[in-house]
């Protein structure tokens, strides 16, 4: 039996002190001292060294303890705790595990720039996304009674599946005395949203001007900066300004009771300045910076413009009472109906009520205020999002399971000090929750960097602060820690099912765990990466496609001036004095493709029914055709020296003559609404005059000036400059008041395809982050699986490989997973676009160019991404290599 | 016998206490508790020493390092002026404490 030796098992138990980093040399010698003392009164007593040795170590407390208390003297930290102790709220091995992680970070740069790098960019992607949709949902919000505030759609029996927006302004009253729960109506009108004010010697034609009941401040939240709200819109000519308005206007000065005049035509109305609000959020449907109170309209839309019933120009608002629903409402709609408009009306119209939150998303309506959210997008955008995010996570597993081996030892080395595999698995997902944190919190601040620019690309204006939506934040931490779960919960069970003899023997399999779950994660990310380009491109190719397709009419060298009574009044002279200067080539007074609205009433002899049909109507005069370019086929045009073409002759397309379906079409009786039986004197070539999402319709061109509001001026393009010159000054002597106003006829047209436009530069951006994340994972792949094949790559130098035949053999393996995507990537990206292309009347093919380009494009990116490592380990010198064990 | 915390705001009085009739050393410190408390009181180092620094730093008591009879380097630990002033203090407050419980645990007494 050993003997105990008092003397080693001191000096063993004083060793054990001195690693801990609270006890000096003199405290040491303190404990040993009384250590000793005690030792010897217990032997006094009669017990042996060992037991007296065992008794005094068990009563006296572990280094770490002692450490800590001594270490408390001399701290000036307030928690006293020693800093290469846990922190007292953490459990046992956390905060060995916190820095661990932590040191992983640090000593394995590129590695955790690739790893924490895609989640950034991944995460920021999804996060613009997340707020863009949040702010397309939350839409109106703003207002308390979100819930209770409705709007009034109809639609008649015809098409009872249309709903419109527009109303007649004598349906509020009617509505608020019918129904007790109607606690308010507000009614808007909108004029287009254009105006033209002047103040003070200057005038200026302004946006976002509407007319509203002065009910408006009590239904819509719009707070007040000055005035009274419940009197500022009552009396007729008022009118309030939001604060972006009156600084526009009065800078400094205070705005209210200041009389601004608005400028219609002829007329000049006086405006007093009742009130000031706050600028009107981003988020409301009715965007305005200039409210006119509603009774001011009579001065041009008539006497009985406050309670008219055919004039389908103006837009109500309901406020319910809080506890009535919109059924409740809209079961009364019939009886309503019934009681207050004559029979034919009755019939046909129905009423319905759209809340409010409901109407920014909603582009089946006709007639809204302003553009509507598109629904789609938010799929659409969501989708892309979605794809980004898992391709940045799928990158994170691949690297973490590739990297497991590297893991492994330390693995073991707790698997033997008795650590539980859960333990190990909690360690190291934690440790990817903590990168996917640190990740998040890179996003955020990405995030706030780009928001208004991305705001710009989705044409909407997205801002963010943190600090006033909490909610928003937690939101997107919650994504954060979702995506680090998500995709930590696989490496982590793979790294900790190594078997611990195995790995600390130093014979781990060499990264073949997972390899086929790795090579399929990466034929994911390029199928994706792959779709995304593919689909740039074939949005891209149908852009260029709708803007270059003849549309039967030449948009070119074409320049529309919205018109004002006066110059319509003396168009004829506003006409001879452009066209006298040798720049202009013709002017018409007409409506313009792209602007072009449905009439209904149209009849003819032998038509069924009584109704009226409705055909797409053009106002135009005998300049039009030719202005425009579009083409007669038959027939003649309209003729200025003809009195009785005015007002009884009509020229239609191919589309109507095809659906009315005559033999000989010229001569025949037609007319509109209950005007005199005219006739058809002409036949147009079918023309594009609305976008190519729809097909050419039937439309007639009408011989009436009187309805249409815009000229349209085509000059000869050498000298736009000068030509705009010559419109502006003649535009100067019919109107010196309104500031002179244009817009090119090819522009206006092309915004039908804004959306797709902006689709494209969205998804461009998208589609490059994408790639760029999949080849940072590639990157790093490649070279890991470099780095474990070093030894094999040197043999293969020494045995006479040349670089080019190394490169290829290592390029290929990854080359094959960029093919496999491809053949993937193919059939799916032929269905979706080509399902996408169903939005469009005029189309191209998807073709197979776009894979090609895709395809061959990611190749190369990958090829680059491959070699550029593999060229480094292939250049290496052998020796270096093959010395290295 | 009684809370932690107890026993660590007893600590510095005590010692002080002890080292007012003369310098002593740590273990015999313990030994000093130990009896006078009739082994109900049992310091560990980890709380002895800790505090007896934290006193010398305060400068309530010094410390010298003396050869023992056992020819080992020892520790003695002596009370200072301020020790002693701080002890009167110290007094003081436990006596006031002392003498308030005393009237409280009277008067519980008298309903027993």
């Amino acid at each position: 039996m050993k003997m105990f030796d008092l003397e080693k098992a001191i000096q063993e138990w004083k060793r054990n002190l001195f690693k801990n980093p609270g006890l000096e040399e003199r405290y040491i010698i303190e404990l040993e001292e009384g250590l000793r003392d005690e030792i010897d009164d217990l032997v006094g007593e009669g017990q042996s060294k060992e037991e007296a040795f065992r008794r005094v170590i068990l009563e006296m407390a572990p280094a770490d303890v002692l450490g800590a208390e001594f270490y408390k003297v001399r701290t000036k930290r307030r928690s006293g705790r020693p800093p290469w102790q846990a922190p007292r709220f953490m459990p046992a091995l956390l905060w060995n595990y916190f820095k661990v992680a932590l040191r992983k970070i640090k000593r394995q740069k590129s590695y955790s720039f690739i790893n924490i790098g895609g989640l950034v960019v991944g995460f920021t992607c999804s996060f613009l996304i997340v707020v863009f949709v949040q702010h397309e949902l939350c839409y109106d919000r703003f207002n308390t009674k979100v819930h209770h505030i409705y709007r009034v759609l109809n639609s008649d029996s015809q098409s009872p599946d249309i709903l419109s927006a527009l109303s007649p302004s004598g349906w509020a009253p009617l509505l608020a005395k019918d129904f007790s729960s109607i606690k308010r109506t507000v009614r808007f009108f909108t004029n287009l949203g254009r105006a033209d004010l002047k103040y003070g010697g200057e005038s200026r034609t302004v946006q976002g001007l509407i007319f509203a009941d002065g009910s408006v401040f009590n239904v819509f939240d719009y707070p007040f900066q000055a005035g009274n709200p419940s009197q500022a819109l009552r009396p007729p000519n008022t009118i309030v300004l939001t604060a972006r308005a009156a600084a526009a206007w009065f800078d400094k000065e205070n705005p209210i009771d200041k009389i601004i005049t608005y400028l219609r035509g002829t007329q000049k109305i006086p405006l007093r300045i009742t009130g000031v609000i706050n600028n009107i959020p981003s988020t409301s449907h009715l965007k305005f910076d200039y409210i006119v109170s509603f009774p001011t309209i009579r001065e041009f839309m008539g006497k009985d413009a406050l309670s008219n019933f055919t004039s389908y120009n103006y837009y109500t608002y309901v406020l319910l009472e809080e506890s009535v629903e919109k059924e409740q409402i809209e079961e009364g709609f019939p009886q309503f109906i019934t009681k207050n408009f004559d029979e034919d009306t009755a019939e046909n119209l129905s009423l319905h009520l759209q809340p409010l939150s409901n109407i920014h998303l909603n582009n089946t309506i006709r007639w809204n205020i302003a553009g509507t959210g598109n629904p789609q997008y938010l799929y659409v955008f969501s989708g892309v999002a979605l794809v980004v995010l898992l391709i940045a996570c799928f990158n994170f597993i691949n690297l973490s399971t590739a990297r497991a081996q590297m893991r492994a030892r330390e693995v073991g080395v707790r698997k033997v000090v008795g650590a539980h595999r859960r333990q190990l698995i909690s360690q190291l997902f934690g440790e990817f929750i903590l990168t996917s944190l640190v990740a998040t919190f890179f996003a955020l601040i990405l995030l706030g960097l780009f928001v208004q620019k991305f705001g710009v690309l989705v044409g909407q204006d997205l801002s963010i602060n943190f600090f006033n939506n909490p909610d928003v934040l937690l939101l997107l931490f919650g994504i954060g820690l979702a995506v680090g779960s998500a995709a930590g919960i696989y490496p982590a069970i793979v790294l900790t099912a190594f078997n611990v003899t195995t790995v600390l023997k130093g014979t781990t399999t060499k990264g073949k765990r997972g390899t086929s779950l790795r090579k399929g994660l990466i034929v994911t990310q390029f199928t994706l990466s792959i779709l995304l380009l593919v689909s740039i491109i074939v949005v891209h190719n149908q852009i260029v496609h709708m803007k270059n397709v003849p549309l039967g009419f030449d948009k070119e060298q074409v320049v529309i001036l919205p018109m004002t009574g006066t110059v319509k009044s003396h168009f004829d002279v506003f006409r001879d004095r452009l066209i006298s200067h040798s720049v202009v080539q013709n002017v018409t007074l007409s409506t313009v493709p792209g602007r072009i609205m449905t009439s209904s009433g149209y009849n003819w002899p032998g038509k069924e029914g009584e109704e009226g049909e409705g055909f797409y109507s053009m106002f135009a005069d005998p300049y039009t055709l030719e202005t425009l370019g579009i083409e007669l086929i038959e027939g003649r045009n309209f003729s200025d020296r003809i009195a009785t073409d005015e007002k009884s002759t009509y020229i239609l397309n191919e589309a109507a003559v095809k659906q009315i379906g005559w033999d000989k079409t010229i001569g025949q009786p037609f007319r509109v609404w209950d005007e005199e039986m005219g006739q058809v004197i002409g036949v147009v070539k079918d023309f594009h005059f609305k976008s190519l999402h729809q097909t050419i319709e039937p439309l007639v061109i009408y011989y009436k000036t009187d309805w249409s509001w815009s000229a349209a001026v085509r000059f000869n393009t050498a000298y736009i400059a000068s030509a705009i010159q010559t419109m502006e000054e003649a535009w100067r002597e019919f109107e010196p008041d309104i500031p002179f106003s244009y817009t090119f006829l090819d522009k206006d047209f092309d915004r039908h395809y804004r959306s797709e436009e902006r689709l494209g530069h969205l998804l461009g951006a998208f589609t490059f982050l994408a790639m760029f994340i999949a080849c940072l994972g590639l990157l790093g792949l490649a070279a890991f699986s470099i780095q474990i094949r070093m030894k094999e790559i040197g043999i293969r130098k020494v045995l006479g490989a040349s670089v080019l035949e190394i490169l290829r053999l290592f390029s290929m393996e990854f080359l094959k997973l960029v093919l496999f995507a491809f053949i993937l990537a193919v059939p799916l990206g032929f269905w979706l676009m080509h399902s996408w292309l169903q939005n469009f009347a005029y189309r191209i093919s998807v073709g197979f160019l776009p894979f090609l380009v895709s395809g061959l494009t990611t190749l190369l990116i990958a090829l680059l991404t491959v070699c550029s490592q593999i060229t480094r380990a292939a250049q290496s010198n052998p020796a270096d290599i093959m010395r290295y064990e | 016998m009684s809370s932690k915390t107890l026993i660590a705001a007893a600590a510095r009085p005590i010692i002080l206490s002890i080292l007012q009739s003369g310098e002593s050393y740590g273990y015999q410190i313990i030994k000093n508790v130990r009896q006078a408390s009739g082994g109900t009181l049992e310091w560990s180092s980890a709380l002895l020493y800790p505090v007896l620094h934290r006193l010398e730093k305060d400068g309530l008591i010094r410390s010298q390092w003396k050869l023992s009879e056992k020819g080992r380097m020892r520790r003695c630990y002596l009370i200072t002026d301020v020790g002693r002033k701080e002890l009167i203090v110290e007094r003081e407050r436990w006596l006031n404490v002392h003498g308030i419980l005393k009237k409280f645990w009277k008067t519980a007494e008298a309903f027993d």
